[in-house]
């Protein structure tokens, strides 16, 4: 469904960082699909070259075997972003309309999904919020629906259970789950290893730009270890050294 | 609001923002005061006249960006002010090259060029207002007004009644120019001893003319100045026949060489000047 | 381009309006620009019989200059607004592309001026009315070749805002906005300079946005109406400098990383 091969970003600043070093993974059809990583290892970095707001330096993006910029391939994603903010003077439903128009969607269409969709995001009955009203919560609740206002067949999420407390963390998790069970595939990074633990199939671990490890959460943990988090922890030490 | 639950604290900023507001207020008053009472040495120029400096009319164009009519319409309302506000040494001395300024910046603006004409003669200023009609004459030429003012100009403050007849002959044949303007050139060319040219004229407003009250006049100037060619032809066969001028009109007719004495349409008499044998057409 | 890519833009363009109109700032400016309008009527009290004429260029002065604030308030910070709240990531991570983002931007730009433009004409039409009991069609003229001066340089303030900060490109427009109403006073130096300061005020005449052909605000006095070759001339450059300007901005916006 998704694949990154050799793919390199690196911030021309006063000093060069290597912000992705060679990175490649893929993400089967269906999966849900953890890209976990300390702050600043590259993630958010790597999720925007997917979305095209970032260019990587070499390597390629693929997205059901089309160019992740060409527009079919878009046409396929729901991208939510880390910390995502909105048109303050628009409404829920106003944001949803404007998100779903430029999916080719119909007014008519758009306006028959909201009330479901903001269920499912436990945002039910606000379509007439101002987004400048809104808590961080609810952004990121909004962000969601944003992300699967044209039934996308892979959604990519960043940090998508950050700001949420844990009753949303939970309703996020069930909603990720059902979305797995229709057939959808889900990228999502984060850096909250526990919740990886519970609905990850696969899991690719990044420090410095680069894949230190990638498998399945059992995988990951193996033998004598309590926790995703003590192996992360172990890993990246390890990497340090 | 219950005024019962209102605290001193709640209503202190309101009494310290009226204090401090009643401060400022003295404290300006004051300070106004004293700059108007003081010595000449601290006072720069606040009592002082400020004559207007106006920038020249190529530099305020450039500095306009393209609004050179409202640039015009601030030039033209600082000279009202200017002008209606009093200068104490009742010189106006700015006043041609603030109506120059305007009439640079809006070539078009010919009330500025009639306003001109009026006010400028009246301070002092015949030439410059000569040469504000001049530059109107150009970037207007098909307006009437300004050779009209002119003429009035020129017969008021120039005394030049030729001049004058000039100007009014040219404003007639502009589009617009009311009937009485070519009426106007023709007394002026007759005032000014050009009873030729004057009766030419009057002959063509006669034929031409369609307000009743000019066509009445300029036939009454033309009997007159018949009346006065008519003496001044008798005059001259007497003095060829008997060598001298004669010593009255009256002689004319008894010496028979007129009828009788031609009387003014006008109600004018005809005076005479024995020594020279002029006619003097009265008035 | 089907009829689906200009709808995408359409829905930018709209979305953008609507933003930029629940904006308090606008209803500031035209508020201000109503006074100054309203404020004419007192200029021309004292103006010695000429209170039309006054009302007329002061009244299309003031909203030359309120269009311009507009311009440079709202157009320029625009784009740089999105990005630094993050917004443009709601658009661009969408199936449109950035050519689509970026004209839809400008054309949401340009209703805004255009509404903003009528509301103020109407406040000056009003008074115009109130003292003539008519309606000057030269003034409609001159406020429609202010609107279209008004979009070009809408599209010059996006051009600068896509590779400079909110306060350079308001800047620049400004400066931009001057040097085009001084094309004329250019031309008239150029004439009379050496020739390599002829050459550089030549290259600056072609090269900067003549404004002064959108400028019918000092004829209106003197009721003129434009013919049609003049109009089909001021359209013809508007849109082909418009047109320009947006291609280059849209070049470097599409190289833009977020």
């Amino acid at each position: 469904m998704l694949e990154l091969k050799n793919l390199t970003k690196t911030f021309y600043q006063k000093v060069d960082k290597v912000v992705v070093n060679n990175l490649s993974l893929k993400v089967k059809k269906g999966e849900v699909f953890g890209f976990l990583g300390l702050n600043g290892a590259g993630k958010t970095t790597t999720v925007k070259m997917i979305v095209g707001l970032l260019f990587p330096d070499k390597g390629s993006i693929t997205i059901s075997k089309d160019d992740h910029l060409s527009l079919a391939a878009k046409q396929r994603i729901g991208y939510m972003p880390e910390s995502p903010q909105f048109y303050q003077h628009l409404t829920v439903a106003e944001v949803l309309r404007f998100a779903g128009q430029l999916y080719d969607l119909e007014l008519a269409q758009i306006d028959a999904k909201i009330p479901l969709l903001l269920q499912q995001v436990g945002l039910a009955g606000q379509e007439n919020l101002l987004a400048r009203q809104m808590s961080k919560g609810m952004h990121q609740r909004l962000a969601f629906a944003v992300a699967l206002i044209n039934d996308p067949e892979l959604l990519i999420l960043d940090e998508p259970l950050d700001g949420l407390d844990p009753l949303g963390r939970l309703d996020f998790k069930k909603l990720i789950n059902s979305l797995k069970k229709q057939g959808k595939t889900v990228f999502f990074s984060t850096h909250i290893l526990s919740d990886v633990e519970e609905i990850c199939d696969q899991v690719a671990i990044l420090d410095q730009g680069k894949i230190i490890r990638q498998g399945t959460p059992k995988e990951l943990i193996g033998r004598g270890k309590k926790s995703l988090e003590e192996v992360f922890v172990e890993m990246v030490s390890e990497v340090k050294k | 609001m219950n005024f019962k639950s209102v605290r001193l604290i709640d209503i202190a900023p309101f009494f310290i923002l009226l204090i401090l507001g009643t401060v400022i207020y003295i404290s300006q008053l004051n300070y106004d005061t004293w700059r108007w009472n003081s010595p000449g040495k601290i006072q720069t120029t606040y009592n002082e006249y400020i004559e207007p400096e106006p920038l020249s009319a190529q530099a305020t164009r450039y500095a306009s960006f393209g609004a050179t009519e409202f640039t015009a319409d601030l030039y033209w309302l600082k000279l009202i002010q200017y002008y209606g506000g009093g200068d104490p040494s009742g010189q106006y001395r700015k006043l041609a090259e603030l109506f120059n300024t305007v009439t640079d910046l809006s070539p078009k603006f010919l009330p500025a060029y009639q306003t001109g004409l009026l006010i400028l003669p009246g301070e002092g200023f015949t030439d410059q207002a000569l040469a504000l009609s001049q530059k109107g004459k150009k970037n207007l030429p098909d307006s009437w007004e300004i050779p009209y003012y002119t003429g009035l100009v020129k017969h008021i403050y120039k005394k030049d009644y030729v001049a004058a007849a000039e100007e009014f002959n040219a404003a007639s044949k502009l589009p617009g120019a009311p009937e009485i303007t070519k009426y106007f050139a023709a007394l002026y060319y007759n005032q000014a001893d050009q009873r030729q040219v004057a009766y030419a004229l009057f002959q063509t407003i006669y034929q031409t003319s369609t307000d009743t009250y000019v066509k009445d006049r300029a036939q009454k100037y033309l009997g007159h100045l018949d009346g006065e060619f008519a003496l001044e032809d008798a005059v001259s066969t007497f003095h060829q026949k008997f060598g001298r001028n004669p010593a009255t009109l009256a002689e004319l007719v008894d010496k028979k060489i007129l009828s009788a004495l031609p009387t003014s349409p006008l109600g004018f008499e005809y005076k005479y000047d024995a020594q020279t044998g002029q006619i003097d057409p009265g008035k | 381009m089907t009829p689906s890519y200009w709808q995408k833009i359409g829905v930018i363009a709209l979305n953008t309006f609507r933003e930029t109109v629940r904006d308090k700032l606008l209803y500031s400016l035209i508020a201000f620009a109503g006074l100054v309008i309203a404020a004419s009527l007192l200029a021309g009290s004292v103006s010695l019989g000429q209170d039309v004429r006054v009302i007329n260029d002061f009244g299309l002065t003031a909203m030359l200059v309120f269009l311009l604030i507009i311009t440079l308030f709202v157009g320029t910070q625009l784009v740089f607004r999105e990005i630094e709240r993050k917004t443009i990531y709601l658009a661009l991570t969408k199936p449109i592309s950035r050519d689509q983002f970026y004209l839809g931007k400008y054309l949401g730009l340009c209703l805004t001026i255009l509404v903003a433009a009528v509301m103020m004409a109407v406040l000056f039409l009003g008074v115009l009315y109130f003292k003539t009991k008519g309606v000057s069609v030269s003034a409609v003229w001159a406020i429609g070749f202010l609107v279209l001066e008004a979009w070009l340089l809408t599209a010059v303030g996006l051009l600068f805002s896509s590779f400079a900060s909110p306060i350079s490109s308001a800047v620049y427009t400004f400066c931009l906005a001057l040097i085009g109403h001084s094309s004329t006073s250019i031309w008239t130096i150029a004439q009379k300079s050496p020739v390599a300061l002829k050459g550089i005020l030549e290259f600056v005449y072609y090269v900067f946005p003549n404004l002064e052909k959108f400028n019918l605000r000092n004829e209106v006095v003197f009721n003129f109406r434009p013919d049609a070759v003049q109009v089909i001339a001021v359209l013809g450059y508007f849109l082909g400098y418009t047109l320009v300007v947006l291609f280059l901005g849209g070049l470097i916006f599409r190289r833009d990383e977020f």
